[in-house]
């Protein structure tokens, strides 16, 4: 799941030096991996059987420990280098990462426990 | 805590299961039916893709004139600004406006083909899903909703007293909808309206082909205005040859200027390729 990031993007201060398709390829990267933990860590959650509140703090390390395995993989001082904005590996793909693992926790909480 | 309802195993595999499946199939098959209807576009009028290059060389002019000598730089902005022959003085026709536009069949239809192909399924489904799997509860969610979700999520069920969280098919094909969005990325790969959305974002001389200047792909531009501005920010450059004194900090054996130098001058180099 894992993926190395793409390319290293050109940036320096004060001159707009960015390449655009390499920083939508990284975003894509992200959110690939954002997707893939989320329906992972959904369905743990629905087998683990959790409901209300503790379901979506679970969500939320999950996100937080796929960010933080991401900025471990790709070094905190080249982060810089990835992306426009450094925060985006933490903020990408949070919304398309919940929907998927409602999706999923749902699924298989009601395949374990309901019928 | 309330008693747990013991839902049908019949329900799991007539329709929760198979509820799933359907509509996985149908992401694929539109995703599938979308790269088919779609036509390829048009490349742009030559005069226009002319005057886009004209604006785009402009502007690589204007970000690297430190690095040609005076003359140089002087002959080039003649070439585009000089009042009666330069490139952006010239007499530009009027672009075809929207209006113009909207009534070209071509575009319409393909604004129409990209329109059905998400709209279709997505009604044709919610209605399948209404019509045969209404009435009796499918899911339970396993996150708490306030009682005014009621109404909506177990429409067709008259029981009062029944917990929010069971939830009918119609709020199952919801939770399904959303959520495949992800997965679909994830089986389908980087989807084609990503790719189309990335060139946009990549602009200009990055894809030759793309109609330049940030535009819709055929959409025409309104480069009366461009070559105006264009025109203007050239005569503002204030012209500075960073090589004039080469020789002399060679001489002076100034290492950390030259390597500065050199390490800047390399990306825009890579720009200007």
């Amino acid at each position: 799941m894992m993926q190395p990031p793409g390319a290293e993007v050109e940036e320096e201060k004060g001159a707009e030096l960015f390449a655009p398709d390499k920083i939508a390829h990284n975003g894509r990267t992200i959110y690939t991996c954002r997707v893939g933990s989320a329906i992972v860590a959904g369905c743990v959650a629905g087998i683990l059987g959790m409901e209300g509140l503790p379901g979506f703090f679970f969500f939320l390390l999950s996100c937080v420990a796929t960010s933080a395995m991401l900025c471990a993989r790709m070094g905190s001082v080249s982060m810089f280098d990835y992306f426009a904005k450094p925060y985006q590996v933490w903020t990408d793909g949070l919304t398309e990462g919940l929907m998927s693992y409602i999706l999923f926790w749902t699924l298989l909480f009601d395949l374990v426990y309901i019928f | 805590m309330q008693h747990e309802l013991v839902l049908d195993p019949a329900i799991r595999d007539w329709v929760f299961l198979p509820l799933i499946v359907i509509m996985f199939l149908v992401g694929i098959l539109r995703h599938n039916a979308t790269s088919l209807l779609r036509s390829d576009p048009k490349p742009g009028d030559k005069e226009q893709v002319k005057q886009s290059m004209a604006l785009m060389r402009s502007r690589r002019l204007r970000a690297n004139a430190r690095y040609i000598p005076e003359e140089a730089y002087h002959a080039r902005r003649h070439y585009f600004s000089h009042p009666t022959t330069g490139v952006f003085s010239q007499k530009l026709e009027a672009p075809p406006n929207a209006l113009a536009m909207m009534s070209d069949p071509d575009v319409m239809q393909n604004m129409m083909k990209g329109n059905m192909a998400t709209m279709v399924p997505q009604v044709a489904m919610m209605g399948v899903v209404n019509q045969f799997f209404s009435g009796f509860v499918l899911v339970k969610i396993p996150f708490p909703l306030t009682p005014s979700f009621k109404s909506m999520l177990q429409r067709g069920i008259p029981l009062a007293s029944l917990d929010v969280t069971y939830v009918t098919s119609l709020s199952w094909y919801f939770i399904v909808m959303f959520g495949m969005q992800g997965l679909f990325r994830l089986v389908l790969g980087g989807s084609e309206e990503d790719e189309s959305a990335l060139m946009m974002s990549a602009g200009m001389g990055m894809m030759p082909g793309m109609m330049p200047g940030g535009a819709m792909p055929g959409q025409p531009v309104d480069n009366k205005k461009n070559f105006e501005q264009e025109r203007e920010n050239l005569s503002l450059v204030e012209h500075k040859w960073a090589l004039a004194e080469a020789e002399d900090v060679l001489l002076a054996g100034v290492k950390l200027a030259g390597a500065s130098g050199a390490r800047r001058g390399a990306p825009a180099k890579a720009k200007s390729s």
